[in-house]
């Protein structure tokens, strides 16, 4: 998996090398050179967040939180998913905190895209058509079976079901969850770029514009998730 | 890094410093600890009646594979102890001198025993420590090999629980030496398929799983049946392209080269393909099959029988000395092995497809509360099975649902308490770190939250599910429901019997 993708483009991606990173699950991450990021092929998933909590001890994590989370997106299996559920095999209702203690555990370089970053990288592949993205990672795949039914599954169901606007719904950055971003604006920590499907939400990516969420530390919400880049600088 | 079996006792303990085997009261070579992790260990066994060449054939390999550097450049091997070291310089006088090699020691004088079938006596096992690094296409491998006496081979009885009955247990590929020179007297009474038995009857005595284990039939002597003029050899002459392949030993002349420089010459500029000399190995083997089933005395029931065991069988030939020594046991002329690393390309090859299956035990902490009836369950009960378990001779892992490290590994005890962190009820974090060779068995006082994730996988077949509960939380193809003390003893012989095919 950590070789470069076959692809047509291959200028603009390739697969990252630390795709050998056992904290990543098997979910795959893509370097994109021109931005010098790597980011998460997706949002990050219920199953890569159990893999954090079985190995972290924190009291901030118990049980009841997760189930808390869960309450608002309640988990499916892999083999669940489908057109209609997608988005809850991806973790929600995370507050940009704990999202953080994820990112650290992951390794240093990882963080929480901030707005300009996210940006950057949904214009850098809005337009960019790769049908057979999926398929290229797949053909090579060595990470475990369940991760593997993971990327099968959301493959057809984006192929099958998701618009034509290239990458960014290839990676579920439109139709996907809404993302926290650091600093949308001065003196605003955090906000929310993306185009849930199942959520109305005032961001409007293709326009630069995030949705700023009221109290993003106090409250949970049932439509925002993440992903994580790791800076290559 | 797991606890490594000790090679004498085989079983995993505490080494101590400076590391012994405290059971048998020998040292344990620093260098077999030491790269234990990295350098995976090739465990092999003679099995043969008395005289039918096998130590003979282990002073053979040994020079061969201290010469090897010649033929593979970048191989090459170390002993890891003084008794390997100061075994293989015996044998290497011996056959300097031309002399057969002196047949096993026994641990017994003759002289003492009652009579030669009498049982044979426990003793230090004492194996040969080998590394033996770089093998095309293979890699380094620790090569553990426990060289039996004969005598052990002569009656079904003969096998009892000591030290060399163990290493056969944990050796999965079994060197059984076969001298067709002596097979095909008509004053032999033992057949092949009589040795075949007797090596199944000890296992079966023991209770150990025949499956997956592999015998490779070693022809000893095969320079008889391959090159003699003589006419009760010419009866059972092997088939032509055995006795090209046989003529045509690439490492022919290979102990050779450091006195000869034409020698030392070609093998520098010899190429070798491991792909090509496998693939040869596969096609003699299956014409050797051929010969067993119309020659060889007792043949068709070795083939029928390992076949009946599901028990691999593989044939090769060797010739250790190249030459039959005179009645004084001299070698009138200089010996010539041929083909002698065949039988341990066959060992490697094989060991390859017998990768470790382990059993990943992922225990509920909720066990360990009051949250769980006592009636239903004990932690006693859980130990007993735990040591049972062990005698299989997999690796067990223990693990706690929702905490990714293991909370004892293979050779330690089980954990009595769990750990303080469990981040919730999940196992995918455990089972996703397997390999798909291992087996599960899950103890749960509660629903497991991700247990659907594995619906339809190959966890469906390999991982059993137990529930401490009046019925089952969840739905799963393997499931057993322990509702009191008295169910454990059923699930118990349940488990043990998966364990024997598995």
């Amino acid at each position: 998996m950590n070789q470069t993708a076959n692809n047509p483009i291959n200028d603009l991606y390739i697969l990252d090398d630390d795709n050998q990173n056992v904290r990543l699950c098997g979910f795959p991450l893509l370097r994109i050179p021109s931005l010098k990021l790597s980011l998460q092929i997706l949002p990050v998933t219920k199953i890569q967040f159990e893999y954090f909590l079985c190995d972290q001890p924190d009291p901030d994590f118990s049980e009841s939180v997760y189930s808390e989370m869960l309450s608002l997106n309640p988990r499916i299996s892999p083999n669940q998913i489908s057109a209609d559920n997608y988005w809850k095999i991806f973790l929600t209702g995370i507050k940009p905190q704990e999202a953080q203690k994820f990112a650290s555990w992951l390794g240093d370089s990882y963080q929480i895209p901030t707005k300009e970053e996210w940006g950057k990288i949904f214009n850098a592949l809005n337009k960019v058509k790769d049908v057979e993205f999926y398929s290229r990672i797949l053909s090579d795949y060595h990470g475990s079976e369940r991760v593997k039914n993971v990327l099968i599954k959301l493959k057809d169901t984006i192929q099958n079901s998701l618009g034509d606007n290239g990458l960014t719904d290839t990676l579920l950055m439109r139709n996907g969850v809404m993302e926290w971003v650091a600093h949308p604006e001065l003196n605003i920590e955090w906000g929310g770029m993306g185009d849930p499907k199942f959520h109305n939400g005032t961001s409007n990516p293709d326009a630069y514009v995030h949705e700023t969420p009221r109290l993003p530390g106090t409250y949970r919400f049932n439509h925002y998730g993440f992903r994580l880049i790791k800076r290559l600088d | 890094m797991s606890i490594p079996i000790c090679p004498f006792c085989l079983t995993r303990h505490d080494f101590g410093i400076p590391p012994r085997c405290s059971s048998h009261g020998v040292d344990i070579p620093q260098l077999f600890l030491e790269e234990y992790d990295r350098i995976p260990t090739l465990w092999l066994v003679t099995v043969g009646f008395k005289e039918h060449g096998k130590s003979s054939y282990i002073g053979a390999l040994t020079e061969v594979l201290e010469n090897i550097s010649s033929v593979w450049k970048t191989s090459t091997c170390q002993y890891l102890d003084e008794y390997t070291f100061t075994t293989v310089k015996k044998i290497r006088e011996q056959t300097v001198m031309g002399k057969v090699v002196d047949p096993t020691p026994t641990w017994k004088p003759r002289d003492q025993r009652a009579a030669p079938s009498e049982v044979v006596e426990s003793h230090t096992i004492q194996p040969l420590l080998i590394h033996a690094f770089k093998i095309p296409n293979f890699g380094s491998y620790c090569v553990v090999t426990y060289d039996v006496a004969g005598e052990y081979f002569s009656t079904p009885n003969a096998i009892r629980d000591d030290g060399y009955l163990r290493s056969l247990n944990a050796v999965k590929n079994i060197w059984f030496f076969v001298d067709l020179d002596q097979v095909f007297k008509l004053s032999n009474t033992m057949n092949v398929n009589q040795l075949l038995q007797v090596y199944l009857a000890g296992m079966t005595r023991m209770g150990w799983s025949l499956r997956n284990r592999n015998l490779i039939v070693v022809y000893t002597k095969a320079d008889l049946y391959a090159n003699s003029k003589n006419s009760e050899a010419s009866r059972h002459f092997l088939p032509k392209d055995v006795c090209d392949y046989y003529r045509q030993d690439p490492f022919y002349q290979l102990l050779n080269p450091r006195s000869d420089r034409d020698l030392r010459k070609k093998f520098q500029n010899m190429e070798f393909s491991m792909e090509n000399y496998l693939s040869e190995m596969e096609h003699i083997s299956s014409l050797l099959e051929n010969y067993t089933r119309d020659e060889v005395p007792g043949g068709q029931d070795l083939i029928n029988l390992a076949a009946q065991k599901q028990i691999g069988l593989k044939f090769c030939i060797v010739s250790a000395l190249g030459t039959k020594p005179g009645n004084d046991g001299v070698l009138s002329v200089d010996k010539n092995p041929h083909r002698v690393i065949d039988p341990f390309l066959w060992a490697l090859k094989m060991n390859k497809g017998l990768e470790n299956r382990n059993v990943k035990l992922i225990l509920d902490p909720k066990l360990f509360t009051s949250d769980v009836a006592v009636d239903r369950f004990s932690i006693p009960l859980l130990n007993e099975f735990y040591s049972t378990m062990q005698s299989f001779d997999r690796e067990i892992t223990t693990y706690f649902i929702g905490n990714a490290s293991p909370a004892s590994i293979a050779g330690q005890r089980l954990p009595n308490q769990p750990p303080r962190h469990c981040g919730g009820r999940f196992i995918g974090p455990i089972l996703d770190q397997g390999s798909q060779n291992d087996i599960a068995l899950v103890i749960t006082a509660d629903e497991i939250t991700d247990l659907d994730d594995y619906r339809g996988s190959q966890w469906e077949d390999r991982m059993h599910y137990i529930a401490v509960a009046e019925f089952p939380f969840q739905k799963w193809k393997n499931t057993f429901t322990l509702r009191s003390e008295t169910d454990f003893p059923v699930f118990v012989n349940g488990f043990n019997k998966i364990l024997q095919k598995f």
